[in-house]
């Protein structure tokens, strides 16, 4: 809403003048000024509940003084209010109170996980009575699993109801709950076993006790004071939640999150908490693959020796443009321009993609450029923003941060959420208007969209409640778009589309100033391997001895299945699966004389290379990442004993091996030339970058104005009989992070065809049961029945290793025959 | 004092006493009465209740816990450690498997001596008193690379016979 600006109030804090914003309880105003009020119940992410009674300060308001001292939490300032936090009688307060919360909390901070961290150790060493006078029986109850990632000590618990207002207030899934009353409360979950939880880990950060405590840190991972953290970047979702990780004696310990208030805000979901276990995970690759005649393990070296020779081989006989290379978005941007380098200066090709985004044949023009680089907004913007309108994505499943950052906004009235995607999701709940239209229907929804708030060309009738409300969009609105425009056909004519849309709001909607477009991208980083891929166009910037890239993700797999490339190098993609087309990359990885794959762990696609080198994980390699606001963050290498090459080590090795000169010295001298490549990189090292990241521009090309077009494409319907095939993002799905962290094995993943109970109805099936999808039965899963799909619709996990989507389909979106299959999977 | 008011005999007396001394205790070495000299290793020193010799993990010889370690695996030893002598990696106790009377025990206590000083901050830390020194002293060895006796694990500490 562009919010109203803050107005300030003057009060008298200990005796001295202070101005407050007069929007925000004394609690906050008082500590961000340096008054420290003990509390517990009281969180910046909460609303006031005022159940610890810890933050009792004295209150003079109106000249008058208040009869009984007052909780700073849930008090808001007036002009002349005068505020004792050190008065006699406040200090005696607080001793008290900290002596009933001590009643039955066991001094066993040597044993608890949280010592060192904990909010009531602190309080009462600042704060307590030095001696309990207790001496009778303390509350026992046995410790409860909470969920599969949380155990709850009971007996530790002060009651102040902190993660159950969470589960309420924030995160929304009332998975804890008080029951009982007085001195017998006690925290019970409603953990629905079939339900992955998704922000429950935030609760064990929020508990100011060590009741709430995670399994896999619990008592084994050392103390707070012992770990090494290092500023890092979680890995799952294109917002780049900031994380520290911990690592004790040489093993990653845990991930906590690094507080960022304009990133993330502490707010981590569970997949991105848990999922370390993968980073020292005996299954990484360590040593080369060469697979002859057969497989054999070899040291990096020989495996880089061993790609060198083919790669040398390949590019002596065939000539430049003879190899392919590709490389998925979980690298660090430098690593892009490695990769950029060794494309033109080392294999002479300009087949390479950089990035998963654009897995159209043709590069981005100008225009989708142009969509992307400018006119969006930070993570802020959308938050403050008075509408915000999301478009072909799941919010919750794609970037869950920013998911529950906005369903808290649209539950607070801060800000109009309007949804438009192809299944109900989760973030539907407090949003004005949620519509749905066929899966693939997302192009001839935003033109239908657009052409109803521009009076020209055919409208569909289901967009016109949606266009009313955006008549009157506000002061400021934000167009969000996901993963369906990644899925589409052609992804950077869908962003052409939406950035019409973005023009024909800003003038439909009167009072409107300013409309911004973000995606959301698919990976950590795939806003930095597009400007690494595009920063010819992106930037001012000139690399020289690199051409442009011939053509995006399609292009190359199809000049490699049409048998004009020779070699396809591809780094951590799996492409295999991934890849809408699976037929043209199965006749892509056959039509190649060597596929050179380089990654961490072994998947579909490195199943089928000649050549598996080893590559570190994310928490092995260090670098910039940019996240869907273009901020530019930093990840340094985890304080850990194993130790992995990173892509410029791999890249220089196979160079070597070629008889070329590496294609940078190191990372130091790689990131000085990547900011003399893209001007306006704020930092050309990572000691300069703030741990809280710097925001960078790209220079997109600029455009007069858009041609949009105003055709509506047919409208997408499956068969009678038939159901359209819809591949979903899901947060927990195959990725490596997931598939090897043994963390998540208790979770029940999505790997199912999900189902609108009418469809199963009409099939016969009921949960559990298995069906095949296509003629040929490509695809066998089990059925969940879930309202949430559109009817006419099958959902399935779009990365799942065992069935994956894309052995149907084309081409989203598909119409696919479903059978139940009896007798299949009934283990 | 000057050599003239001493006079001749009162420096010879100064020289003999000296030397009675030194007589006296170069006696005692072969075993007279007044000695200073131990004869180390043959006899050893019994030495002060206070002196922070080689650690040692105590368990509970009385009460409920009667038999447990009194180690909890807290760590604050490690924590208040100067040198940076003691590891300690937590674990959780089970019903079946039980080792301290709490929820956490150490199932890997590592002591460097080679860095200890025997400042004795350890075992002040310590909130059960698991960590106690003793009166060894004797901790030299040949070799620094392990197997040497410089690195004590747990159970080197744990029940350990002492000499005297």
């Amino acid at each position: 809403m562009a919010r109203k600006p803050i107005e300030y109030v003057e009060i008298e804090i200990d005796g001295q003048a202070v101005k407050v914003p007069a929007n925000q309880v004394v609690l906050w105003s008082a500590r961000e000024l340096g008054y420290d009020i003990p509390h517990f119940c009281a969180h910046r992410w909460l609303v006031p509940y005022g159940a610890c009674r810890m933050c009792l300060v004295k209150v003079e308001a109106g000249g008058r003084m208040m009869p009984k001292l007052q909780t700073s939490c849930s008090l808001m300032p007036a002009e002349g209010m005068k505020i004792w936090t050190k008065d006699p009688e406040v200090i005696q307060a607080r001793r008290e109170q900290l002596e009933f919360h001590l009643l039955n909390h066991p001094l066993e901070c040597p044993v608890c996980d949280k010592g060192g961290e904990c909010m009531l150790q602190d309080q009462t060493r600042d704060h307590g009575m030095g001696e309990g006078r207790f001496r009778e029986q303390k509350r026992i109850r046995p410790d409860a699993s909470m969920n599969p990632y949380i155990r709850l000590n009971y007996k530790r618990c002060i009651h102040c109801k902190r993660c159950v207002n969470y589960a309420s207030d924030i995160d929304g899934s009332y998975f804890l709950q008080f029951v009982d009353r007085g001195a017998e409360t006690y925290i019970e979950s409603f953990d629905d076993p079939a339900a992955a939880p998704r922000f429950s880990g935030n609760v064990i950060d929020m508990c100011p006790v060590g009741a709430l405590t995670a399994k896999s840190y619990r008592f084994t991972m050392g103390r707070p004071w012992e770990q090494e953290l290092k500023p890092s970047i979680g890995a799952l979702d294109s917002v780049g939640a900031n994380i520290w990780l911990n690592a004790r004696l040489g093993d990653v310990a845990r991930i906590v999150p690094r507080d960022n208030p304009t990133v993330e805000n502490g707010m981590l979901d569970d997949a991105t908490r848990f999922g370390w276990e993968f980073i020292e995970d005996p299954r990484r690759l360590t040593r080369a693959l060469v697979r002859g005649e057969e497989e054999t393990r070899v040291s990096r070296l020989a495996g880089e020796t061993e790609a060198g020779r083919i790669l040398g081989r390949i590019v002596n006989e065939h000539g430049p443009g003879s190899v392919g290379l590709l490389a998925g978005a979980g690298l660090n941007t430098e690593e892009y321009l490695a990769l950029k380098l060794f494309a033109g200066r080392v294999l002479n090709t300009s087949y390479y993609n950089l990035g998963d985004c654009m897995s159209s044949i043709e590069v981005p023009d100008d225009a989708t450029l142009a969509t992307v680089g400018s006119g969006f907004t930070t993570i802020e913007g959308i938050l403050n923003a008075a509408t915000v309108l999301t478009l072909g994505c799941d919010l919750f499943e794609e970037a869950p941060s920013l998911g529950l950052r906005l369903d808290i906004a649209a539950r607070r009235g801060l800000l109009r959420l309007l949804n438009a995607r192809s299944q109900q999701s989760g973030i539907d709940r407090f949003a004005e208007l949620s519509l749905d239209y066929p899966f693939g229907g997302l192009l001839r929804f935003v033109r239908g969209l657009t052409n109803a708030l521009t009076g020209q060309g055919e409208v569909p009738p289901e967009v016109t409640p949606l266009a009313e409300r955006l008549r009157q969009a506000g002061e400021d609105c934000a167009i969000v778009c996901g993963d369906e425009v990644w899925l589409s056909e052609d992804p950077p004519t869908v962003l052409k589309a939406l950035a019409a849309l973005r023009e024909a709001i800003a003038q439909a909607s009167p009072d409107t100033k300013a409309v911004y477009l973000n995606p959301v991208y698919k990976s950590v980083n795939s806003a930095g391997a597009l400007l690494v891929n595009c920063f010819e166009r992106l930037t001012d910037g000139r690399l020289e001895g690199v051409t442009a890239p011939v053509g995006c993700l399609g292009k190359v797999l199809e000049a490699a299945a049409a048998g004009k490339l020779k070699a396809l190098v591809i780094f951590d993609k799996d492409v295999l699966v991934r890849y809408q087309h699976r037929d043209v990359v199965e006749k892509a990885l056959k039509n190649v004389e060597a596929v050179i794959y380089c990654g961490a762990f072994p998947n579909a696609t490195s199943e089928r290379a000649h050549v598996h080198l080893p590559l570190g994980t994310w928490a092995h390699r260090e670098g910039f990442v940019i996240n869907l606001e273009w901020r530019v963050q930093k990840r340094l290498v985890a304080s850990i004993d194993s130790v992995a090459p990173s892509v410029l080590d791999v890249v220089n090795g196979i160079a070597a091996a070629m008889g070329q000169s590496p294609v940078a010295a190191d990372l130091p001298a790689l990131r000085a030339q990547l900011a003399r490549v893209i001007p306006g990189l704020p930092t050309n090292t990572l000691d300069d970058l703030p741990d809280q990241g710097l925001p960078f521009s790209p220079k997109p090309p600029a455009l007069d104005r858009l041609k949009a077009s105003t055709d509506l494409p047919a409208e997408v319907a499956a068969p009678d009989g038939q159901l359209l095939l819809t591949p979903k993002r899901f947060l927990y799905n195959d990725r490596e992070e997931i598939r090897f962290s043994r963390v998540f094995d208790k979770i029940p993943k999505p790997f199912y065809a999900f189902l609108n109970p009418a469809d199963a109805a009409k099939l016969g099936v009921s949960d559990g049961e298995w069906i095949g999808l296509g003629g040929g039965h490509e695809l066998e899963l089990p059925v969940q029945l879930a309202a949430w799909v559109r009817p006419g619709s099958v959902v399935v996990n779009d990365y799942y290793l065992a069935q994956p989507a894309n052995r149907l389909a084309g081409a989203a979106p598909a119409a696919v025959a479903v059978k139940k299959l009896a007798g299949v999977g009934k283990d | 004092m000057s050599r003239a008011k001493v006079g001749l005999f009162g420096s010879i007396k100064a020289l003999a006493d000296g030397l009675i001394i030194t007589l006296k205790q170069f006696g005692g070495a072969f075993g007279g009465r007044n000695t200073a000299t131990v004869q180390y290793p043959v006899k050893k020193l019994k030495m002060q209740e206070r002196f922070r010799g080689l650690h040692r993990l105590e368990r509970y010889t009385e009460g409920p816990f009667k038999g447990l370690e009194k180690c909890i695996g807290c760590a604050l030893c490690a924590a208040a450690c100067p040198a940076e002598v003691i590891t300690v990696v937590a674990a959780e106790n089970t019903e079946e498997n039980r080792f301290s009377p709490g929820e956490r025990y150490a199932v890997v206590y590592d002591m460097d001596m080679l860095r200890c000083i025997f400042c004795g901050m350890c075992t002040e830390a310590c909130p059960t008193g698991a960590i106690v020194m003793k009166h060894d002293y004797e901790l030299a060895d040949d070799r620094r690379r392990e197997p040497n006796k410089f690195m004590y694990h747990k159970e080197d500490l744990l029940d350990r016979e002492f000499h005297w």
